[in-house]
């Protein structure tokens, strides 16, 4: 009998030593946290930029709540003391090609969680951008209304702004929407070639023999899908939004008619075989989930002509036969990517040297826009300089009392007291 | 168990000794050395006697002098059975079985472990005092039998089964168990004995905590020294997994002889315990590593005015494993783990009484003295914060038992008090978010209970008379009490009241 409960207790105990076997060895092997020491080495694509001497560098760990902000000596640094874990890096600056122009820079490597847990580890970056432009986009209203229980989407606009102490020419400037039209659950396949270039659905292009409209410091130019008082009974009398001196309007032919403000030209339409627009297509409208949209200027001596084959334009994926616009991410001015919501942010499709973030208003046919973000700093006429970081998730306003509306604000044209150019039809 | 508990009422397997008295049964258990010990085996040598033992009570402690994760008020009723016994063939059995059930109030810092204090710094707090309702039952058996003359074997087995309740939001509902055993050896030759004994034991707890009011609370992950990871919810149902294991052992060495018994003993174990959030996708949360070792001398002289001593020295290093963790799909994997907090703990205490024996196995009374010593030095790894401090108590007690009337009446009368002193101590906190309530509520309130010097005083009476018509049955009943008061006087006081009846079969 003693013999039983001694062979059956030592079994009993056996097998429960057993289960805690490879959690001890497992806790027993971890050491203690050290700092490491990370060099981060940035190589730059562009001819232009040989010296990355004054790029930032911020590396930021949400888990232990800690920022490092560093800036570049010359094309590499380390930084020491740094607690192992997971980072988001943003490697961006505005600095000097060697062809005297400006550049803002950014890294072209998804870096929003890079692991850094060995000491002495070098990582390697490849770094890109654009010629920094003072033209930006300074509003930018797709989410649409709602006219009682319809949906009313005839009321979006895009506001461009001169953020400088300089005359800017909008002759032959391009504006447009890029593909995918949303924010995509999977990543889009292009080619090989796709980070270098965004692909463009309309496409418009600014007229004008070179110095026919210029903006002055301090000046904005509006582009309305429909140039006209939607407040009227006629449109949505459940908003207010005077749309009707706008600069320019997109008018392709829909219900509302051709309104006194100049038409803006058709230049291109990616989302056809053709790269021209169908016949039932007769408006402007961009996302109401919100799109992604760009500025960009072709560079003297080069025929660009996307709708042939070969010069540029890309299959989209799933359709094979559109001609959508290859642009090249080094003619683009500004661009801004929208989504629906924060959630959204982990699906972004336009490259990070272009924009860094999302903005968005949380909602469709919200009547919300988003709106750039007014620095400290002033032009020599006193009219506002806006923030631009190259980032929407922070370049544009965010409602402090609602947080959940995101960026959004009720649209307003020239909002803080943009001035009209003086070319405007209403001038005349 | 039920069986070892009521087996004193069958004829001719046991043995017993005269009925015991309050005082009989608390010198027969001071005499008991190798039964203090975690060794059952070595049992047989105190030569134990058959008892058993059946308690209720009540207590209450209140007031605001405490830890904040302590409430302000703590209830809790008792029962407790206990007993032992020698069969003929040389077999000792004794077992236990204790019920309690407790309310405490104004709790705060904790939604989601039923006794923050056990040594595990993952855990979740919320910022909001509540009510909790706990429940616990906790039983367990030793068994002792000699095998092959002077070599014994022994079992030491128990079971603990805890629940806790949290009343508002967040509010948690946990669930714990925890089951040990303890084989042992022990060899008598001639006055000297060694034993040797196996410990292991597993620990599980499992929680989960929600919001039922709908409004918004903020709540921390808390993972050492204050460091703890901001959320906000206005739904959630988070469940919470702890599952530890620890094994150790411990050597004794015993010596009885003419004029003093001594027991030494030595002691290691190491315990892992890890906690996982959700069941269903787990989430590393933490680890940990816990190394304790002690050395122990108890012992006691023979004759009229015996002396009891006892010396106890103790190490703890426990290690706080963090994880960055990443999402592989269907599951959570190990990016990186490292060493954050580490806990080190050094105790050590000495005690000593001095009894006048008298008839019957009792004592007329008895002194005694005791001095307590510990510290404490935690650090949490990069940035660096620290915490620790380190006091010495000293403790005087005097007991007298009056014994008079026809049904052995004894009314017992204790006196004690104690001096608290803090040698040192301090909290420097370099990690996120300093302002947090982890920190200057949690920690810092922490750190001023710890480092408060105080004073305490405590008395108790006790009554107790045979019943039935040959006295085998000892009924008692006894009241207790103390008051601690803190040199700080924004600390307030505490008080502890406690009565207790029952009776020795």
């Amino acid at each position: 009998m003693k013999n039983k409960i001694i062979i059956s207790g030592a079994t009993l105990l056996a097998a429960l030593c057993a289960g805690s076997c490879s959690s001890f060895r497992e806790a027993g092997s971890v050491q203690n946290i050290e700092p490491i020491s990370v060099t981060f080495s940035a190589v730059s694509t562009l001819e232009s930029v040989t010296s990355l001497e004054g790029l930032r560098i911020s590396l930021y760990n949400p888990r232990e709540d800690v920022t490092i902000v560093d800036v570049f000596p010359e094309s590499a640094i380390t930084i020491d003391g740094l607690i192992p874990g997971q980072y988001s890096i943003s490697i961006s600056g505005i600095v000097t090609g060697d062809d005297g122009n400006t550049y803002k820079l950014s890294v072209m490597e998804n870096t929003s969680s890079v692991s850094l847990f060995t000491d002495g580890e070098t990582l390697e970056y490849t770094i890109t951008g654009i010629m920094f432009s003072p033209l930006i986009f300074k509003e930018i209203y797709y989410s649409g209304s709602k006219n009682g229980t319809a949906n009313y989407f005839m009321d979006q606009f895009y506001e461009l702004y001169n953020n400088s102490d300089e005359v800017l020419y909008l002759d032959g400037l391009y504006i447009g929407d890029l593909l995918p039209t949303t924010t995509p659950s999977t990543p889009t396949v292009w080619d090989a070639d796709d980070t270098r270039n965004v692909f463009g659905r309309f496409v418009f292009r600014f007229p004008g023999e070179g110095t026919d409209y210029p903006l002055q410091p301090g000046e904005s130019c509006v582009l309305a899908s429909s140039a006209v008082d939607h407040g009227l009974d006629l449109f949505n009398p459940e908003i207010d939004l005077d749309l009707h001196d706008a600069e320019f309007e997109f008018f392709l032919g829909h219900a509302n008619g051709d309104q006194p403000a100049p038409d803006m030209p058709l230049f291109h339409y990616g989302g056809s075989a053709t790269g021209t627009l169908p016949t039932s297509l007769k408006q402007f409208l961009s996302s109401v989930f919100g799109g992604a949209y760009a500025i960009f200027r072709v560079p003297e001596g080069i025929d660009w002509t996307p709708a042939v084959e070969g010069s540029g334009w890309y299959a989209y994926a799933g359709t094979s036969t559109n001609k959508c616009a290859r642009i090249p991410i080094e003619w683009v001015l500004d661009a801004v990517e929208c989504g629906l919501d924060e959630t959204k942010l982990t699906q972004k499709r336009v490259p990070s040297v272009l924009d860094e973030g999302m903005a968005y208003v949380g909602a469709t046919y919200a009547n919300l826009s988003i709106a750039r973000r007014i620095s400290e700093m002033v032009n020599i006429n006193g009219d506002p300089i806006y923030v631009d970081d190259n980032n929407s998730s922070t370049d544009f306003l965010v409602d402090i009392d609602q947080p959940e509306l995101g960026f959004g604000r009720k649209p307003e044209a020239r909002r803080y007291g943009a001035r009209m150019p003086a070319w405007n039809f209403t001038l005349q | 168990m039920a069986a070892v508990l009521f087996l004193p009422y069958c004829q001719g397997v046991y043995a017993q000794a005269e009925q015991h008295t309050p005082v009989s049964l608390e010198l027969y258990k001071m005499n008991g050395l190798w039964m203090q010990s975690s060794n059952a085996a070595g049992i047989l040598n105190d030569r134990p006697d058959g008892y058993a033992t059946l308690e209720t009570g009540y207590r209450r402690i209140d007031g605001d002098f405490r830890r904040p994760q302590q409430g302000q008020r703590d209830d809790m009723f008792h029962i407790s059975t206990e007993g032992g016994l020698m069969t003929s063939k040389n077999i000792y059995a004794w077992g236990h079985f204790t019920y309690e059930r407790g309310w405490i109030e104004g709790a705060n810092y904790n939604m989601s472990i039923i006794d923050p204090y056990r040594g595990m710094p993952f855990y979740a707090i919320d910022l909001i005092p509540s009510p909790w309702v706990n429940q616990n039952y906790d039983m367990g058996f030793r068994v002792a039998t000699d095998v092959l003359g002077a070599l014994s074997l022994g079992l030491d087995l128990s079971y603990t089964a805890s629940s806790a309740a949290k009343q508002y939001d967040i509010r948690t509902d946990n669930s714990g168990m925890k089951l040990q055993l303890r084989p042992g050896a022990a060899y008598s030759f001639g006055k000297h004995a060694i034993g040797a004994n196996f410990n292991y034991y597993s620990y599980k707890e499992e929680g989960i905590s929600d919001i039922t009011s709908g409004q918004e609370f903020a709540y921390y992950l808390h993972k050492g020294l204050g460091v703890a990871d901001f959320n906000l919810a206005t739904i959630l149902s988070r469940e919470s997994n702890y599952v530890g294991n620890n094994v150790g052992g411990s050597l004794q060495y015993g010596f009885n002889g003419n004029g003093i018994n001594i027991l030494l003993t030595g002691s290691y174990d190491y315990r892992v315990e890890d906690v996982n959030r959700s069941w269903t996708k787990p989430y590393r949360e933490g680890t940990v590593r816990d190394n304790q070792w002690s050395v122990g001398l108890k012992g006691y002289t023979k004759g009229k005015y015996a002396s009891y001593f006892s010396l106890d020295y103790g190490r703890r290093s426990m290690d706080g494993i963090e994880f960055v963790m990443v999402d592989i799909g269907q599951a959570w994997g190990v990016a990186f783990s490292s060493v954050r907090s580490k806990y080190e703990t050094t105790t050590a205490s000495l005690s000593y009484d001095m009894v006048a024996k008298g008839d019957g196995g009792e004592y007329g009374w008895k002194a005694g003295v005791a001095a307590n010593y510990i510290k404490q030095d935690d650090v949490y790894l990069l940035p660096e914060s620290v915490f620790n401090y380190e006091n010495v108590s000293m403790e005087a007690s005097f007991k007298k038992n009056f014994r008079f009337g026809p049904r052995s009446n004894r009314i017992i009368p204790e006196l004690g008090v104690l001096l608290n002193r803090n040698l040192s101590g301090g909290y420097d906190y370099n990690g996120p978010r300093p302002d947090s309530e982890p920190v200057t509520g949690l920690m810092a309130g922490d750190l001023a209970y710890l480092t408060s010097d105080y004073v305490a005083g405590r008395a108790s009476l006790t009554y107790s008379q045979t019943i039935g018509r040959d006295g085998s049955t000892v009924i008692f009943g006894k009241v207790e009490g103390s008051y601690t008061k803190s040199a700080d006087n924004n600390l307030g006081t505490r008080t502890f009241l406690k009565v207790t009846a029952g009776c020795y079969f």
